[in-house]
């Protein structure tokens, strides 16, 4: 989340979040989480003291994401179009709402063998699918900027190597997409799956 | 996605070692990825020239 406040008005591109919307999400969030945490080591009896507490920061959080939606700025002329690290990232906002919401409910759900499994894909969902995928997407927006600085650098800061946007190969690109919204998709429900065949 | 589904065998462990196996390849290719963005951005042009 706090890395997405930075990179995500610049992938999107759109305006910075600004006010205190970004501090009631990280005091929120970092409540939520140290009780989450506390109350997980002291047996569980406070999780959902605190569940409804972090999901609130990271729902406020979501609609931070929403702002950013709604003020875009133009983005690059040479950006090609589909602009696929855009579509990890929508991606993993996606899968980060489905958690969020995922996340009160198991706090106050009686355990049983269903919340067990919804714990696997609650897990799934949040990890691969959000935070592994927004690694994904903005690896693919941050790497062609450090190629690009080294390029600048190799060339002794006298030329400009190539547009930054066009350096990544679109194939790869899709694929990696691709095999990511498979990959993703079958993990996430599957887990939610009984045991056996389906 | 529902071919990958339909395609593989339909128990549990089968799909999500297939779905893992997807998210695996898609790293290497991201890796790949790197490699093309570092080598049309770093090396081609005048890199190394001397004058």
């Amino acid at each position: 989340m706090g890395v997405g406040y930075r990179l995500l008005p610049m992938i999107l591109p759109a305006a910075m979040p600004r006010g205190a919307w970004p501090y009631v999400a990280t005091l929120l969030t970092q409540v939520g989480a140290w009780g989450l945490f506390l109350a997980f080591l002291a047996g569980g009896g406070w999780v959902p003291a605190f569940a409804p507490i972090a999901a609130g920061g990271v729902g406020v959080f979501l609609g931070q994401v929403a702002w950013m939606a709604r003020h875009r700025r133009p983005a690059p002329t040479d950006m090609p179009r589909p602009d696929l690290s855009l579509a990890h990232a929508i991606q993993a906002l996606g899968y980060l709402a489905l958690s969020t919401a995922m996340g009160p409910y198991l706090a106050f759900a009686p355990p049983s063998e269903t919340t067990l499994r919804l714990a696997m894909v609650y897990g799934t969902l949040a990890l691969v699918g959000f935070l592994s995928q927004m690694v994904v997407g903005v690896a693919g927006r941050l790497l062609p900027l450090y190629g690009w600085l080294l390029g600048f650098a190799a060339r002794r800061y006298e030329e400009t190597p190539p547009s930054l946007h066009r350096a990544p190969a679109r194939t790869l690109q899709a694929l990696v997409l691709g095999l990511w919204t498979l990959g993703g998709c079958r993990r996430s429900p599957q887990a939610s799956q009984p045991t056996g065949r389906r | 996605m529902p071919a990958l589904a339909a395609g593989f065998a339909t128990d549990r462990t089968t799909l999500i070692a297939g779905a893992a196996a997807a998210l695996a390849v898609a790293v290497v290719l991201q890796g790949a990825n790197l490699v093309v963005v570092l080598v049309r951005l770093w090396r081609r042009g005048p890199v190394g020239v001397e004058g």
